[in-house]
């Protein structure tokens, strides 16, 4: 491009939006700022403070935290295989040598929840890589961001984890995260973050840390290699179990597509996924970018009634769809029809 | 709030701060954000909505930021990634209230404002909302904010070579949109 094409574009751009003259908001917005939340129901109850003796797995585990076989080479196990040539910078391009599920904030009609999403995994410590994701921080202590650009992290970037298992009795393990990198006094109290979110950040580590592990273990939080009163003030002194399925997680995750995924439309796309819905009802479609339905949406059954996701699964045709950019978007039903659906998306790029 | 009330409360004192940087922050560029956001999600009242949550999360994590500069990359940011997600979401939750609200801007073209000039604004906005995400927001970070490549990479959390990638074909698509529009500046 020229210079003067390159002029021309900063002329449109700026003309385009020159008439237009915001309200006077500042008031509103302190208003915000000053606003008493909502109490998170968990953390209020105190049942965030569980012993290690009354934890036990939960049933959800196994189709919550094992990965598909779509994911090539796939494993939650804790016993990695490491692949050494393999760089921090450009993992993404290479062939993993594992996967892990890291859990992120998303917002949903019912208020920010946690959104699972498979990433591979490159160092001989998945556990730790896990939850360092978790928190926005790869290996080689560069930031680190959600694949999918609706979710995030609700800790702040600095923060480092190590983690570790420690032997409970004879059978059990606890999670051991140990927290540090940032000032003691941001990680200890709440800060300014809301309840929720300070309740939500903490579930990330415990959902991320029990996925990477393949076990509903508690979690023991430490700060800086001691035992601590609290994390973002949330009581930590105790091992923890993690929230409510239900009121933590949202209620559709997709694994499959992964975000801006290359599909050939010759081929069916597998949309595979976790949800809780009313009558187990999970929909799923595809939509351009402005929106226009271009496969329609079909259902599969997921489950609902327990306390858990279920696994779904449902093969959409893509021949009649033309090359370019879509969305993958699969919901819950909404039987009250107040629009109140969770829902997950993917970006796909359709090639023929 | 006195400088007493203040005294050894560390707490409160950050709580001050926040304030007083939201407060700067907003008379800099609540405007500026505004339009940002406005060529990112086109209806003016969206845009609103997501600059006035991006300064409440903003005022939120002041705890961390406690730099002016600071936080207005994490503004930047925040009103880049809320626009995505209000995007996506009304794509997903209702396509009819979305074809509504991506009417462009609201505000009706002065009476000294050429018809060919409010064409173009609404062609413009239009035409950015046909492209992909990341080039639009690329191309308005780079064109509009006239930020540098370094500081979009930061910004959208992508590499370098991306922002270009992005940039390159987001013109492209942008002068194959507009057509005659892109040159005539008249």
């Amino acid at each position: 491009m020229t210079d003067h094409e390159l002029r021309d574009l900063r002329d449109l751009l700026t003309d385009a939006v020159a008439d237009v003259e915001p309200g006077h908001a500042l008031d509103q917005i302190r208003a915000r700022t000053t606003t008493t939340r909502r109490r998170w129901p968990y953390a209020a109850g105190g049942a965030v403070l569980a012993v290690a003796a009354s934890v036990t797995a939960f049933a959800i585990l196994g189709s919550d935290t094992t990965p598909r076989a779509t994911d090539p080479g796939s494993t939650t196990s804790p016993s990695p295989t490491p692949s050494p040539t393999a760089s921090a910078t450009d993992s993404e391009t290479q062939s993993p040598s594992a996967v892990v599920a890291v859990y992120y904030v998303g917002d949903t009609p019912d208020g920010p929840r946690l959104y699972r999403e498979f990433r591979s995994a490159i160092s001989d410590d998945l556990l730790t890589e896990a939850v360092s994701a978790a928190v926005g921080r790869a290996p080689d202590d560069r930031p680190l961001a959600p694949l999918d650009p609706d979710y995030r992290s609700a800790w702040q970037s600095g923060t480092a984890v190590s983690v570790r298992t420690v032997p409970d009795g004879d059978d059990d393990v606890i999670i051991e995260i140990n927290l540090g990198g940032d000032p003691e006094g941001s990680l200890h109290d709440r800060g300014s973050l809301s309840e929720a979110e300070a309740s939500l950040a903490i579930e990330q580590l415990i959902y991320t840390a029990q996925a990477a592990i393949g076990e509903r273990a508690p979690v023991q939080f430490l700060l800086n290699g001691e035992r601590t009163d609290q994390v973002l003030g949330v009581p930590t002194s105790e091992p923890l179990a993690n929230g409510p399925v239900l009121d933590t997680l949202a209620h559709v995750s997709l694994t499959t597509p992964s975000e801006g995924m290359l599909i050939d439309n010759d081929e069916p796309l597998v949309v595979e996924g976790v949800g809780n819905s009313f009558e187990g009802n999970i929909v799923t479609r595809v939509e351009d970018l402005t929106g226009s339905v271009v496969v329609d949406q079909q259902p599969a059954i997921a489950g609902w009634g327990e306390e858990k996701l279920f696994p779904f699964e449902v093969t959409l045709d893509l021949t009649q769809v033309s090359p370019g950019d879509y969305l993958v978007v699969s919901s819950t039903d909404d039987p009250s029809g107040q629009g109140r659906f969770h829902s997950d998306t993917r970006r796909i790029t359709v090639v023929e | 709030m006195t400088h007493a009330a203040l005294a050894g409360a560390v707490t409160r004192a950050e709580r001050w701060s926040a304030d007083e940087a939201l407060e700067e922050l907003y008379a800099a560029h609540w405007r500026q954000l505004v339009r940002l956001a406005v060529l990112l999600v086109r209806d003016v009242g969206t845009a609103e909505e997501v600059v006035q949550d991006a300064f409440v999360a903003m005022h939120g994590r002041w705890g961390r930021l406690r730099d002016n500069d600071k936080a207005l990359a994490y503004l930047r940011q925040a009103v880049v990634n809320r626009s995505r997600s209000v995007l996506r979401h009304q794509v997903v939750v209702d396509r009819h209230l979305r074809a509504e609200s991506a009417r462009p801007s609201e505000t009706a073209p002065d009476a000294d404002t050429g018809a060919l000039a409010a064409a173009r604004r609404i062609a413009v906005l239009n035409a950015l909302g046909q492209l992909p995400d990341r080039q639009r927001e690329v191309l308005v970070l780079r064109h509009y904010l006239d930020l540098s490549e370094a500081e979009i990479a930061d910004a959208l959390g992508i590499a370098r070579g991306s922002v270009k990638s992005h940039a390159s074909r987001g013109s492209a698509a942008l002068r194959e949109l507009l057509g005659d529009l892109w040159r005539d500046e008249s």
